[in-house]
């Protein structure tokens, strides 16, 4: 049962992480493998409030998640909009370079030991015999729970919601059209980047904070984004609960080094069967 | 009396939209046959199906007396059909030259170990190739563009240059989707004339037509798909006055 | 003196082994346009087998059950053999899937492969690995000149791969590629089997992964599963985009260029402050190089100029 618990968990953290990656997908057309990154900065960036400056867990997380925003924004400004309109592999290879540049800049600052966050092990609830979970993991799962609400508000019923759809689904249709693309992008930017963060503070919670964890992430990541359909949102949150309930649950059955493994046949047997992943690429 | 390619019950759907419905039709050997209907009635779909790019829901495509439904489009073409597509379907970084050499089937240079050996052997095939590229490229009269990139060609170099490359591997029928668009009247002639000798030649021609005039001046045979059906078959002049086919153009033509 | 000869050939030798990987990635994605990113992969297949092919007994804390104590040349072309084995077994599903898609999923095998070397000791000594490679020609040349032998040997090594991919980019093979590249309906339909000229390549690139693999043994003498990230990978991409795409040529020269720019950014950081943080000052540096020669010189030092054959004497005969 614990299993099947930190199974919901990881399928919410990836299911934040993956939902940042398919719209930046979606909406730019490459691969940013720097996403995993914004899982990094937001863990490292949640420890420096707690830790450092003694900060409670969750002003700290939001800061963080703030932080992560403006960080994943400044890095596409900086890295990704001067390459718009480029072979997207130049541009995946180029966000290769700018996680290296992320990830040892982590290990200048914060050294190349494992970190913990400054937060009390809370006892989990117990129903009958059973222990569930601590009322931080479920905060984590309330937390996740309500981004994704917020974000299908946003999609749905916003004029900004909209714009992003409309850019997704065809981007210089949406420039024609008269959306301010622009702006929009930045919004997608902060977005996504921001939901990077709070996965990464997530995984900072519930496991623990190394420099290489965006290389680290990135695979899972990638390979959640498959199976729910390169760029569609709903899929990867289809797909992200799917996988970490699978590489979480099958430790029950098979050693737990084998959870990638496990991650990766399941890609190549829904590849074999429907390449375009579970959603189609709506 | 078997035709040379026989569509059978051919049925398409894509999703939910039936593109193709219950089609049997024939194309004779040696004839020029012509597949018309307004757009979208599915013609350049059932091109696809026949040719392997598609797959049929139901239905079996003959060619030759020889089942080639669902196969994949490159064993069709070395079963001897050649089809061209909607928009010119050239490699626009390769030269016209190149373009014509490279549709040269089973070619031994194409083989990993050829890089190893048979520099002889592979100039020979080359030999023949050549030989065979410079009698289309006259006939195609694009010999004084021969080195340049297909991609700065004119619409109506592209399609000949098309017709030239699919003609390269000796097919015993072509198919082809729309000669005429984009191909200004004079050229329209040149090409009329083309077909014509293949024809004469031997040649068994399916031709997608939107152009009427020039369809019907040319075409011995024809076919016409409607909204997915197959609704009328015949001789130009009989398939002009059916009343059906005059509905279904008038409901489309302003 | 004789400290920087060495030095100079041990460098020029990594640069050899990256420059053959870089030559496969060339192959993938400039000869058939693939997005192979389990380059590392293959070269962790291709290091593996020649390791226990050539293995000996184990010893002391050793737990691997497989050796087969070969001389070196049998462990060289096994490692070519199986890496092309597995290279098919992969390239079976994933070759017909398109552009992203081949891209996670070879990023996935490889990181896989990591995964599966540090665990199965039985096969593969886990994360300890092998130490004491069997090197080729050792006994012959005893000492530090070794390192002059071996380097020299992956040259010719490089020279002769390079020669390959130029006759396979001249020949028709490079010209129907070209075509399928550039438009594959269009290949398809001139009877092409595209798949097959597609999968022909993926093996030919992977075979010669697993020859690098087998060579990086011989430079580090041993084998471990840390050596082989997704960080290899990286930097094949990464020196056939700053070299150029699409052409061998730049291949070899973007290899050249980034481990060099890799050794210099080794000497700039060699102040004993930065001791501590010299691999992570490294890190940035090698990112910062790579977004800014992506900024300023996309198409690379060396310009498309892929392979053509050698124009032909037709022209006299068509005018």
């Amino acid at each position: 049962m614990q299993y099947a618990v930190y199974g919901l968990l990881m399928g919410c953290v990836l299911l934040l992480a993956t939902v940042g990656f398919s719209m930046i997908r979606r909406v730019e057309g490459f691969l940013n493998i720097a996403h995993g990154q914004m899982l990094a900065v937001g863990a490292y960036s949640c420890y420096v409030f707690n830790n450092l400056l003694g900060w409670d867990i969750i002003p700290s997380a939001i800061a963080a998640v703030l932080v992560t925003a403006v960080i994943g924004y400044l890095v596409a400004y900086t890295v990704f909009f001067p390459l718009t309109g480029k072979p997207p592999l130049m541009i995946a290879i180029a966000s290769t370079g700018a996680s290296y540049v992320i990830q040892g800049l982590i290990e200048v600052f914060f050294g190349p030991n494992v970190k913990q966050y400054r937060f009390p092990p809370m006892r989990a609830i117990k129903i009958g015999d059973l222990s569930l979970a601590g009322p931080d993991q479920i905060a984590m799962v309330i937390a996740a729970a309500i981004t994704v609400l917020f974000l299908h508000f946003l999609l749905t019923r916003t004029e900004t919601g909209k714009a992003i759809r409309a850019m997704a689904a065809n981007f210089n249709l949406a420039r024609i059209r008269g959306i301010n693309t622009p702006r929009m992008r930045v919004i997608i930017w902060l977005i996504a980047s921001a939901m990077g963060g709070l996965a990464g503070v997530m995984i900072g919670l519930i496991s623990r904070l190394a420099p290489f964890m965006g290389f680290e992430y990135i695979m899972l990541i990638m390979i959640v984004a498959i199976l729910g359909g390169l760029g569609s949102i709903y899929g990867a949150m289809v797909a992200a609960l799917i996988i970490g309930l699978i590489t979480q649950m099958s430790v029950m059955v098979i050693p737990p080094q084998y959870s990638q493994l496990i991650a990766f046949v399941l890609i190549i047997v829904v590849l074999l069967i429907r390449p375009q992943g579970i959603f189609k690429e709506a | 009396m078997s035709a040379m390619l026989q569509v059978e019950g051919i049925t398409k759907y894509f999703g939910g939209l039936k593109a193709i419905d219950d089609c049997t039709l024939g194309v004779e050997q040696g004839s020029i046959t012509a597949l018309i209907g307004p757009n979208g009635s599915g013609k350049t779909t059932l091109f696809n199906v026949i040719t392997g790019f598609l797959k049929a829901t139901k239905g079996h495509v003959l060619f030759e007396g020889r089942e080639i439904t669902n196969l994949p489009p490159h064993r069709i073409a070395n079963l001897g059909i050649a089809r061209t597509f909607q928009v010119s379907s050239l490699f626009p970084k390769l030269t016209v030259w190149e373009n014509l050499l490279v549709a040269y089937p089973h070619q031994k240079g194409e083989s990993l170990w050829a890089v190893f050996t048979g520099q002889g052997h592979i100039r020979k095939q080359e030999g023949e190739q050549i030989e065979r590229a410079n009698r289309i490229i006259d006939r195609i009269g694009l010999a004084h563009k021969i080195e340049e990139k297909a991609a700065n060609l004119s619409a109506p170099e592209a399609r000949m240059l098309e017709i030239g490359r699919q003609l390269m591997f000796s097919p015993r029928l072509i198919m082809l989707d729309e000669p005429s668009s984009g191909v200004n009247p004079a050229m329209l002639d040149v090409l009329a004339n083309m077909i014509s000798e293949l024809n004469k030649e031997g040649m068994t021609f399916f031709i997608i037509g939107h152009n009427l005039s020039f369809i019907m001046k040319l075409s011995h045979y024809m076919h016409v798909l409607h909204y997915s059906k197959l609704i009328a078959s015949g001789t130009p002049q009989v398939v002009a006055r059916d009343e059906r086919v005059i509905e279904a153009y008038m409901g489309v033509r302003q | 003196m004789s400290n920087i000869i060495l030095f100079l050939a041990s460098v020029i030798a990594l640069m050899g082994i990256y420059a053959l990987l870089t030559l496969a990635v060339n192959l993938h994605y400039g000869y058939a346009g693939l997005l192979s990113f389990g380059i590392v992969g293959f070269a962790a297949v291709g290091a593996y087998t020649y390791a226990i092919v050539t293995r000996g007994a184990p010893v002391g804390e050793d737990v691997y059950l497989f050796y087969f104590n070969q001389p070196w040349w049998v462990g060289f072309l096994a490692a070519g053999v199986v890496t092309t084995l597995f290279a098919f077994i992969i390239g079976l599903p994933t070759l017909r899937v398109e552009g992203d898609y081949l891209l996670i999923v070879t990023f996935a095998f490889a990181e896989v492969i990591q995964d599966l070397l540090s665990n199965e000791g039985w096969l593969t000594n886990g994360t300890r690995g092998f130490i004491n490679i069997h090197l080729p020609f050792r006994e012959l040349i005893p000492g530090r000149n070794y390192t002059l032998f071996l380097a020299f040997l992956i040259v010719v090594i490089v020279a002769v791969v390079y020669l390959i991919a130029q006759r396979l980019g001249t020949a028709p093979f490079g010209r129907t590629m070209r075509a399928i590249r550039d438009n594959e309906p269009a290949a398809l339909a001139v009877g092409k089997s595209v798949y097959s000229f597609k999968m022909r390549t993926f093996l030919l690139g992977a075979a010669i992964c697993g020859f690098a693999g087998a060579m990086y043994t011989w430079y580090m003498t041993l084998a471990m599963p840390s050596i082989f990230g997704m960080s290899v990978t990286f930097a094949a991409w990464i020196a056939l985009i700053v070299g150029g795409q699409g052409n061998n040529k730049g291949a070899i020269v973007g290899a050249i260029v980034l481990l060099g720019v890799q050794q210099a950014i080794k000497f700039v950081s060699l102040t004993p402050d930065l001791a501590p943080i010299i691999s992570s000052v490294q890190l940035i540096m090698e990112g910062l190089v790579l977004i800014i020669i992506l900024r300023f010189w996309p198409r690379g030092l060396i310009p498309e100029k892929s392979p053509k054959p050698p124009k032909p004497a037709i022209t006299k005969e068509v005018i």
